[in-house]
């Protein structure tokens, strides 16, 4: 190394440049952000003023200024916004700081007014799981009670972040609570098709009916695919995902899902019903369906006809017909997407 | 007409397949007559497909590359009359071009798009061309609808139970919450992460998918694309890319999109179903009424501070507030000072519904590699960026814990696996506390490119990762970003 030398390249000058003019930018800003504090951080400033200045006034770096944002975070007289912005701007500290880290459980727990501390502290505690995980794991008992009693909390984003994290940690409180949602009992605590995707983090048994009603009986489309998706594994749902499946009047997202749902029971049925579709069933409205069909085949199809013995694969469409078919499906009128998928598949045979 | 003349890019011998990839750094090639009847002189240049990338050339000095020559072109080299395979090699170096004045390099937008052109120095004439690619990482929201298509597959594949092996579900178990404090929350997250990616990228530059036609598909050209979540990324975020979330935060995607296949196997849940089963909301944690978009709008990377919407940390703040590793990756947090782990990386992951949200669950996203693909280039920014370089690793302003790490009962910033001379957990496969209690998935896959860093990669050796420091070729980890060259020096 030493006997060389190194020129900075004009490339690297210009991007030092466009630094050093941003700097002067970032020069001003900090100034005005100086002054902002001060205003924030005056309680006998009016709250519109105190909020305008919150908009430019950074995170608070200087101990006295910590200090006050703390004060101003903890006093109730406060307006919430305001005290949820203070603890926002000294929120880095919950990264080092036990008993800061404490507090923010705390406030989330607490979930004051319209929940907008709790949020704050939510957010700073999502990051703290990420950089600071050795401190985080010691409040976990806390952080999970917190995020139990916010379930209920009027802030549907409160709650829907709460609900989240906890079916995640498959959290059986929020578990129970999902499913009374999606059962329609007590109140709805959130959309029934973000309740299922929530209890698929962790897919029980004593979701099945429920899931069956919803796609049978279904509040909206989306929450009725979300339940197909998700009733691969119930075996009682073979027939009706067949069903919805081989429908002809049924929208082509539902089919699909109910074809992937299908290949994690019966595979070979859910081949070969894909199979029939592409090939039997006529219309450019189903274009796209086959499209996505052929999509699924190309990485399921052998995996699901592998290590299973010849005699036991239930097939009405034999490759070399289905092949046939395509080249046909392929010169004849059709979207681009579902020709150029033809080749895909036919490549990969 | 042959002339009988033959060139090996990284690897003399012949015997691996998918050798020809070249990035920023000086690769070894050969260049030999087959069947000579008497000595060749030669020159070598350019001569690859229009709108391809090209190469630098450097004259070899005892088995180096002249890093004081670069050219255009090696004038005048002659190929021995002898037959003898052993001896007859002539070596030379090449990388790929980069302008440092524009600050474009010459990168390949399709497999061996690059040629390296043998002509006859006295008649001129073309005796032999020999394909390669210029492969380098590059921002996910200006691919080629082919180089999409590529990435996508490859992944879908890794994705999909292949019987005995299963790579996408291993590296999610890699990283867990019961492996988190290993690899996050002091100084290893970038080394560890730099690793991480690399292991993704290997396994698919080993994909190989026999078609009918009886040819064979390679992914050998295709790199992690990076997220760069300062701009906007309205071509990523589409239903033919990444996809596009509805209502309920579930992920679309057009029916052609491989993703449509797409599962996410979390930890601990045997049942396996079928996508596109991606949760992905468009939200901030913080604002129910922001509807952010990521294809019209930068990400909201918030630092610890004030309103985000108003405090976004910028590419620049993220390179230049700091010059020592530590505060860089860390911050001060006693100060309510953030460092890259923090913001940018945690207000990315934070900054969105579904697995991405959490550390144990992101790597079910795919979005997860290319968000991290940019965390690693700003830090390679940093490392190029950072008066005086940022690449010796026995430095402590390029990384701030030398030596070996000590023993424990958990993950601490003073145990192993955080200095420098550690090796990296788990592909050296120490299942023993204070690391996690899981590490069979092997070593580092193998790249045929390079050698670096082996199968039990040590933490150093993520650091100087295309030997700007070491100016050896033997340390370069086989990976490039676009827009970060490496510098050439001039004699002192
Ligand atoms: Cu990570």
């Amino acid at each position: 190394m030493s006997e060389y030398t190194y020129q900075d390249s004009e490339y690297k000058k210009r991007l030092r440049n466009e630094v050093l003019e941003k700097s002067i930018t970032v020069a001003e800003q900090k100034k005005q952000a100086v002054n902002a504090r001060k205003i924030f951080l005056n309680t006998t400033k009016p709250i519109d003023e105190r909020l305008e200045a919150a908009k430019s006034m950074g995170n608070f770096t200087e101990p006295a200024d910590i200090k006050k944002a703390l004060a101003i975070f903890r006093d109730e007289n406060q307006p919430e916004i305001i005290r949820s912005y203070a603890f926002s701007s000294v929120a880095g500290l919950v990264l080092s700081d036990e008993a800061l880290m404490q507090d923010a459980i705390d406030a989330l727990k607490a979930g004051e007014g319209e929940g907008q501390i709790a949020l704050s502290a939510l957010r700073i505690l999502q990051l703290a799981e990420i950089s600071s995980p050795d401190m985080m794991e010691r409040h976990t008992a806390s952080f999970k009670d917190a995020l139990r009693t916010v379930v209920d909390h009027k802030n549907k984003n409160l709650r829907s972040i709460a609900l989240e994290i906890l079916a995640m940690e498959k959290d059986e409180f929020a578990q129970r609570r999902l499913l009374e949602s999606l059962e329609n009992k007590g109140e709805e605590l959130i959309e029934p098709e973000v309740a299922i995707q929530f209890l698929a983090y962790d897919l029980h048994a004593n979701y099945y009916p429920v899931l069956r009603q919803i796609a049978q009986n279904p509040p909206n489309q989306i929450a009725k695919r979300e339940a197909l998706r998700n009733l691969g594994t119930d075996v009682e749902s073979k027939d009706m995902l067949l069903e919805t499946v081989m429908n002809p009047e049924e929208d082509p997202e539902m089919r699909h899902a109910a074809v992937t749902a299908l290949i994690t029971q019966a595979p070979e049925l859910a081949v070969d019903s894909s199979k029939r579709i592409i090939i039997e069933e006529n219309g450019e409205h189903l274009d796209e369906l086959k499209t996505a069909l052929l999509n699924t085949l190309v990485y399921t199809e052998k995996r699901a006809t592998s290590d299973r013995p010849e005699n036991l694969f239930l097939e009405t469409v034999s490759a070399e017909s289905f092949n046939q078919e395509l080249q046909r499906l392929k010169v004849s009128p059709g979207s681009a997407e579902l020709k150029e998928m033809i080749d895909i598949y036919l490549n990969n045979r | 007409m042959n002339q009988g003349i033959i060139i090996r890019i990284n690897d003399r011998a012949g015997t691996k397949k998918h050798t020809d990839y070249v990035g920023w750094g000086p690769r070894p090639a050969w260049v030999r007559q087959i069947s000579p009847t008497s000595t060749l002189s030669v020159t070598l240049r350019n001569n690859g497909l229009l709108n391809g990338g090209r190469v630098t050339f450097f004259p070899s000095i005892n088995g180096r590359p002249d890093m004081l020559s670069p050219s255009n072109q090696l004038s005048n080299i002659t190929l021995p009359a002898s037959s003898d395979q052993e001896t007859n090699w002539v070596q030379f170096f090449i990388a790929g071009e980069f302008n440092q004045t524009t600050g474009r390099g010459a990168v390949s937008s399709r497999d061996k798009d690059t040629g390296v052109g043998v002509y006859d120095s006295s008649t001129n004439a073309l005796l032999y061309t020999k394909s390669l690619m210029v492969r380098v990482r590059k921002n996910a929201n200006r691919l080629t609808a082919t180089e999409r298509r590529d990435f996508l597959e490859a992944i879908m594949i890794l994705n999909t139970n292949q019987g005995v092996t299963f790579p996408w579900k291993n590296l999610q178990d890699m990283h867990l919450p019961t492996t988190s404090r290993e690899i996050h929350g002091r100084s290893c997250f970038l080394p560890w992460h730099r690793a991480y990616l690399l292991n993704l990228e290997r396994d698919i530059q080993a994909l190989e998918v026999s078609q009918s036609n009886g040819t064979v598909k390679s992914y050998a050209h295709v790199t992690i694309p990076y997220w760069d979540f300062f701009t906007t990324a309205q071509n990523m975020f589409t239903r033919d890319f990444l996809g596009f979330p509805d209502s309920a935060g579930v992920v679309q995607f057009n029916a052609s999109n491989p993703l449509i296949n797409w599962q996410t196997n979390l930890s601990g849940t045997d049942v396996v179903i079928l996508g596109p089963k991606l949760r992905r909301a468009h939200r901030l944690q913080n604002s129910s009424s922001f509807p952010w978009n990521p294809s019209n709008t930068g990400t909201p990377i918030f630092t610890l501070g004030g309103q985000w919407s108003t405090f976004t940390r910028t590419q620049n703040g993220t390179i230049n507030d700091y010059s020592d590793y530590r505060r860089f990756a860390l911050g001060v947090s006693s100060s309510n000072l953030p460092g890259l782990e923090t913001s940018p990386h945690g207000g990315a992951h934070v900054s969105w519904g579904g697995p991405i949200m959490r550390v144990g669950w992101s790597p079910a996203d795919p979005l997860f590699f290319m968000l991290h693909c940019n965390i690693d280039r700003l830090w390679t920014m940093w490392q190029w960026l950072t008066p005086g370089y940022r690449f010796n690793p026995s430095d402590t302003n390029s990384y701030d814990r030398q030596g070996f790490g000590g023993t424990g009962t958990v993950p601490s910033s003073s145990t192993k696996g955080n200095y420098t001379e550690d090796t990296l957990w788990p592909w050296d496969g120490d299942d023993q506390a204070p690391r996690p209690s899981q590490a069979n998935w092997g070593g580092l896959p193998a790249s045929p490119t390079v050698s670096a860093p082996g199968p039990i990669p040590r933490l150093k050796q993520m650091i100087d990762y295309h030997a700007q420091y070491s100016q050896n070729p033997a340390d370069h980890l086989g990976f490039d970003y676009e827009d970060i060259p490496l510098d050439y020096p001039r004699r002192n």
